[in-house]
């Protein structure tokens, strides 16, 4: 299932998805794999992401 | 040291310890090769001499110095002359000797330079003067022996120097473990796994083969190194699929043109390349391998490059 609240997240800071994997530490392919829902990150990779975007867990990664 | 460094490093010690024990021990119990053969042959005596139809052997001796045993057993009336020729049953002999009084003959033949000769050996029965004209029969006895298993230095040396490179590629895969993400780690982890099953068929479909057909016409040296280098490659392309070949600071190109030079070099460069020489052996066999391996992972990395480059484009836009 695609992570569109990630990608948006993403958008709003008007960060490229360079950008963020650069924030973070991980390659382009791997926040792209993660925004298409092709791979699932552990639970440090969501918290990096969350801390770099400025969301919560539930904000980015919680399916209702 | 990390724990798990330590770990791999102290295993491939062990392994590599154990093979070169494993051959010091065999080289200590069996020092040389012996192979024996039997076989018998009917000669008829005539007045005007030997009529027989021993067939010339043809031997392809393993290592430099070898020696034949040969006993003859037949009517003590038969001399035999055995010679050793190379090249060819026509060629002139380069060692003779006489076996007399066959009925309880035999002889030591030294050949002292046999290294990749082929040599074949010929007995030449004479009536010595005290059989009357008939059918006898020679029993043959031969037995080679080589110094060719004698411990040499040369696989002892590749084997220190395969410890070092394998301690060393160990140490420094752990190091780098952080220039891959934790998505590329799992995907190399697959990769790997998988380039193992491929390199296990091609040990395994080989083996297979070289029972089921006799004479097969590829040796363990290439298998080995074609082996090695398929599943090389095939660990490289899977991984690149994946985005996990190359690390986070990595760049690609340089690996992708060097790629390319490689499989022209392997398959086109002068000397021993298959096309180059036109006829397969060990050396181009493997250089075939290796020239269509490269080949096939330079033109993944160029398409892959390309599709990367869309993707990028796309995401920014």
């Amino acid at each position: 299932m695609k992570n569109l609240r990630l990608k948006a997240a993403r958008a709003a800071l008007d960060m490229s998805q360079q950008d963020l994997a650069d924030k973070v530490g991980v390659s382009r392919q791997t926040i792209n794999s993660i925004e298409k829902g092709d791979y699932n990150p552990t639970i440090k990779l969501c918290i990096s992401i969350c801390r770099a975007l400025g969301k919560t867990l539930d904000e980015l990664f919680w399916e209702e | 040291m990390k724990k798990k460094t330590l770990a791999m490093t102290v295993l491939s010690i062990i392994i590599v310890s154990v093979v070169i024990l494993a051959a010091g021990i065999r080289s200590a119990l069996q020092p040389e090769s012996k192979d024996f053969m039997q076989f018998s042959n009917t000669v008829t005596v005539t007045d005007s001499g030997v009529e027989h139809e021993i067939a010339p052997i043809h031997f392809e001796p393993i290592g430099k110095k070898v020696t034949f045993d040969v006993e003859i057993d037949g009517p003590d009336g038969i001399d035999t002359e055995v010679i050793i020729q190379v090249g060819s049953p026509d060629s002139a002999s380069i060692v003779k000797e006489k076996i007399t009084g066959t009925g309880n003959g035999n002889a030591k033949i030294h050949v002292t330079d046999a290294e990749g000769k082929d040599l074949y050996m010929q007995f030449i029965p004479e009536n010595s003067g005290s059989l009357a004209p008939s059918s006898y029969s020679l029993q043959f006895k031969l037995r080679g022996t080589s110094d060719e298993l004698k411990f040499h230095s040369g696989p002892m040396i590749l084997a220190v120097l395969l410890l070092v490179f394998g301690i060393y590629v160990i140490v420094t895969t752990n190091r780098n473990e952080s220039k891959y993400d934790e998505r590329q780690l799992a995907a190399r982890g697959k990769a790997a796994m998988n380039a193992l099953i491929i390199v296990l068929m091609c040990c395994f479909t080989y083996g297979c083969l070289s029972m089921s057909v006799e004479n097969f016409p590829i040796s363990m040296y290439e298998v080995g190194i074609g082996s090695v280098i398929v599943g090389s490659t095939a660990f490289a392309i899977m991984c690149d699929i994946n985005d996990a070949f190359f690390g986070l600071s990595e760049r690609r190109s340089k690996f992708l043109a060097l790629s390319w030079v490689m499989g022209i070099l392997a398959l086109f460069g002068s000397g021993m390349t298959f096309l180059g020489l036109g006829r397969f052996n060990e050396i181009t066999g493997t250089g075939l391998v290796v020239g269509i391996c490269f080949f096939l992972l330079a033109i993944e990395l160029t398409v892959k490059t390309a599709i990367e480059k869309k993707e990028a484009a796309d995401e920014e836009s």
